[in-house]
């Protein structure tokens, strides 16, 4: 967004486009001093990562510090919410082409977008880009210049009606976040969008749904066997006479996630 | 009659790294490493045995990119001239340590082992290590597997299938063109699996692939055999699961064979310990000091201090571990036919390079075992997975969960803070490769060009090293570079080709640069998804 594009904007959308990259202004703030202070976020926006580290108070929708900072992408600016500092952090390594020696990839795509992908039996991750015009559209429908930019995670395991779900509030238009869900082998999506004071909740843009994996033997006892001939003919096999395998060290360790051993590629060494 | 099986697996895999714009790269050295190392041993085992008529079975995957490396020119010519180099500075050492007797045999030892990896390489098989392989799979003896083009981590490419069905049918179209056959297996990278991914490998013809242990364990319904019997997807494919004490024997860096006292030492090498005038002509050009692969100490103990290296002391202790590990498969096989009523199936998969690279005498090991299982025991017989499907055709069908063989068994490795970055480039690049495939059926020439470079660039960026060297933290800039370039390239090749403003010169530059896959045909970015 160019200094032109901000000057066209009221001050109460400057003040709600402020608050939604994180920024707490002062109420004597002047419009063109709000603008200085929003543009180097718009020619800079992060597009690397913000990479938030895994929080576990995140599905009561509070941000709280995080513990890990990535190695690469620099820390960003989420933080505690009256934490004034925070949100000039912007600025991931990967950021600064000028001084960078790699060459440059988008920053941004330009499109309303958030994709869920899972990591594990716990958690899944989602990022997500949405464009300023998108935010002031979402402010609008939420009825609330004051609406907050908002994960909403639905847990649609049981309820298709999108009737169980939690808020984890955010401050980057462009960023990503990890989210527990807490439990195996649940189903989750996510909407980003704008959520009034009042509760009004404006989507923008919906993910992927997303099932998280067991992490535990089955409880299904039930057998079916099959066989495949290499010509690929199945038959329905009659249940195959042998024993079932007790559960045994080995397994239970693996149950513990102790079945990990680190694999040890030519390139994967440590430096001597 | 025997009690049960043993199927070895060995995964080699090295990312696409190859830079002609630069007389010497440092990456490079992954390759020429892991051939005098790694696949010129193995061959040379492989060969001894079929000539002494030794029965043995054994999987082995190569993948697309390893394959596209070894069939390279450049990097072939490269090669021959790294050997050689290393080859002189053997002489020279032979000549430096003849007043230290204990050093002196170590130098004549790897003089032999460069000098025989040169003629193994530019004799023998003509630059071409490719055709060792595939002569060894149409001997009966190497089963040979194929991977995803480019190693991508298949679970966090989901969300488009159609950069999934890709990377899967490009690995078999590649396996076609080295191997000259259809692949039957596929080594899923990182073992790395999703529900819904098996209806992709059946579609590619694929029969069976390879999954960590729990893919298994918490497979619904629960698997009757755990993991000692193979299982069918619905799709038909079938999955078979790392056994987890054979893993541990060979892989756990503190109970594992491979840090035993005696055995070489990985990290002390001459590059780094002799005199810096000396080395300099053979560690790289900048003066930065590497690894040359002559190194003369054991492991000797858990501190700094070594010990030189014993030929016959670690050979003794290599047999020593080849046959304590048969005796396990005995006990543990015969244990499961007891228990289970019918011939378990034990998959011991490895990273190849593990075996003479990390483990220096691993591959004598391999060759230990082999031999003494061919007449030392009955209990069990190594098998291929694809033989065990045709001697066991009737198994058990559930369905495994999303895993991998990574830290804590899921995704985790390759979506963390250091990492997580990557993935909205990469799924945005997929999507505009289909995006552009569906556009474009058809196209002239120039423009086809340019689709195919695309659809390179999407793959090369897809590699899940990159993701991995994120998180490990060695050769990060590395990994960073690479990321950034095929995502760069891929974007304006995008901008190009919607603008219809094709810039020729920096096409043909792209593909000399990035120049594997030479069949690959951009349409099967277009073509509809199968399974989702």
């Amino acid at each position: 967004m160019t200094r032109k594009e901000l000057e066209k904007k009221t001050i109460a959308s400057l003040r709600s486009l402020a608050k939604n990259q994180g920024m707490r202004l002062r109420p004597s703030l002047k419009k063109k001093e709000i603008i200085d202070l929003l543009l180097p976020l718009f020619r800079n926006e992060d597009r690397a990562s913000e990479a938030p580290a895994p929080d576990p108070k995140a599905n009561i929708g509070v941000q709280k510090k995080k513990e890990d900072k990535p190695a690469l992408a620099g820390h960003a600016g989420e933080g505690e919410a009256h934490d004034e500092k925070v949100i000039f952090n912007v600025t991931p390594t990967l950021q600064k082409t000028a001084e960078s020696p790699y060459v440059e990839i988008p920053r941004e795509y330009g499109e309303n977008r958030i994709v869920l992908l899972v990591r594990d039996p716990e958690w899944v991750y989602a990022y997500w880009e949405v464009t300023s015009d998108a935010l002031g559209e979402a402010n609008r429908r939420a009825g609330d210049r004051e609406a907050h930019l908002t994960l909403r995670v639905y847990d649609v395991t049981e309820a298709k009606d999108l009737t169980y779900f939690w808020d984890i509030e955010l401050y980057q238009r462009i960023g990503n976040w990890y989210i527990e869900v807490g439990r195996p082998e649940r189903t989750v999506l996510v909407d980003i969008g704008m959520r009034s004071r009042a509760g009004t909740f404006a989507t923008i843009a919906r993910s992927n749904a997303g099932h998280t994996p067991p992490n535990a033997p089955s409880p299904r006892f039930d057998e079916e066997w099959w066989t495949v001939e290499w010509d690929q003919g199945v038959i329905a096999a009659p249940f195959d006479e042998g024993r079932r395998l007790p559960l045994n060290e080995a397994e239970k360790e693996a149950d513990a996630g102790g079945s990990y051993l680190f694999p040890g590629s030519l390139f994967r060494r440590e430096e001597a | 009659m025997e009690k049960g099986y043993l199927s070895i697996v060995l995964h080699s895999h090295l990312p696409f790294v190859r830079h002609p714009e630069h007389p010497e790269f440092l990456e490079e050295d992954w390759l020429f490493e892991a051939i005098t190392e790694t696949y010129i041993p193995l061959i040379d085992i492989f060969e001894r045995l079929i000539h002494d008529q030794v029965p043995f079975r054994i999987t082995l995957s190569i993948t697309p990119t390893l394959a596209a490396m070894l069939s390279d020119p450049l990097l072939q010519r490269r090669y021959l001239h790294h050997i050689e180099r290393l080859i002189e500075l053997a002489e020279k050492e032979i000549h430096r340590t003849r007043t230290q007797p204990e050093f002196h045999s170590l130098a004549r030892m790897y003089f032999e082992q460069f000098k025989n990896a040169r003629a193994t390489f530019a004799d023998r098989y003509r630059g071409n290590l490719l055709s060792a392989f595939r002569a060894f799979q149409d001997e009966g003896v190497v089963e040979l597997i194929t991977s995803a083009a480019t190693h991508g981590f298949l679970p966090l490419m989901a969300v488009n299938p159609n950069a999934v069905r890709a990377q899967i049918e490009i690995g078999a179209r590649e396996y076609l063109r080295h191997f000259g056959r259809r692949p039957r297996g596929i080594w899923l990278p990182e073992c790395g699996y999703y529900p819904g991914l098996d209806a992709h490998l059946a579609a590619a013809g694929i029969r069976f692939f390879l999954v960590d242990s729990h893919a298994l364990l918490h497979a619904a319904p629960r698997p009757k055999y755990g993991v000692y019997a193979p299982i069918y997807c619905r799709s038909k494919v079938a999955a078979f699961a790392r056994d987890i004490e054979s893993s541990k024997q060979v892989w756990s860096a503190e109970q594992g064979y491979p840090g035993d006292f005696v055995y070489r030492d990985f990290y002390r090498d001459v590059g780094f310990d002799l005199d810096f005038n000396y080395i300099k002509p053979y560690i790289h050009q900048d003066g930065i000091r590497i690894s040359t692969g002559i190194k003369y100490y054991r492991i000797t103990g858990k501190t700094n201090h070594k010990e030189p290296y014993n030929r016959a002391w670690a050979m003794e202790k290599t047999a020593e571990h080849a046959g304590n590990f048969m005796f396990n498969r005995e006990k543990q096989i015969e244990y499961l036919r007891e228990t289970i009523g019918r011939k378990p199936i034990v998959v011991a998969p490895y990273d190849a390079e593990l075996f003479g690279h990390w483990w220096f005498e691993g591959p004598q090991w391999i060759d230990f075992l082999i031999r003494k299982t061919a007449y030392d025991q009955k209990t069990f017989r190594l098998t291929t997975p694809s033989e065990y499907l045709k001697e066991n055709p009737k198994n058990q069908v559930a369905a495994p969960p999303m895993c991998s063989w990574g830290y804590k068994g899921y995704n985790e490795v390759w979506l963390e803070g250091s990492n997580d970055w990557i993935y909205r480039h990469l799924h945005k690049a997929a999507d505009r490769m289909v995006e552009m495939a569906q556009r474009f059926p058809q196209s002239d020439s120039l423009r086809k060009r340019a689709l195919n470079q695309s659809a390179r660039e999407l793959l090369l960026a897809q590699a899940s090293d990159w993701a991995f060297i994120l998180k490990t933290g060695t050769a990060v800039s590395y990994a960073i570079k690479r990321t950034h370039e095929h995502i760069a390239r891929f974007t304006r090749l995008y901008e190009e080709i919607l603008s219809d403003r094709i810039n020729e010169i920096f096409l043909k530059e792209l593909e000399e640069k990035d120049n594997l896959f030479p069949e690959l045909d951009y349409r099967i970015y277009g073509e509809g998804g199968a399974g989702e």
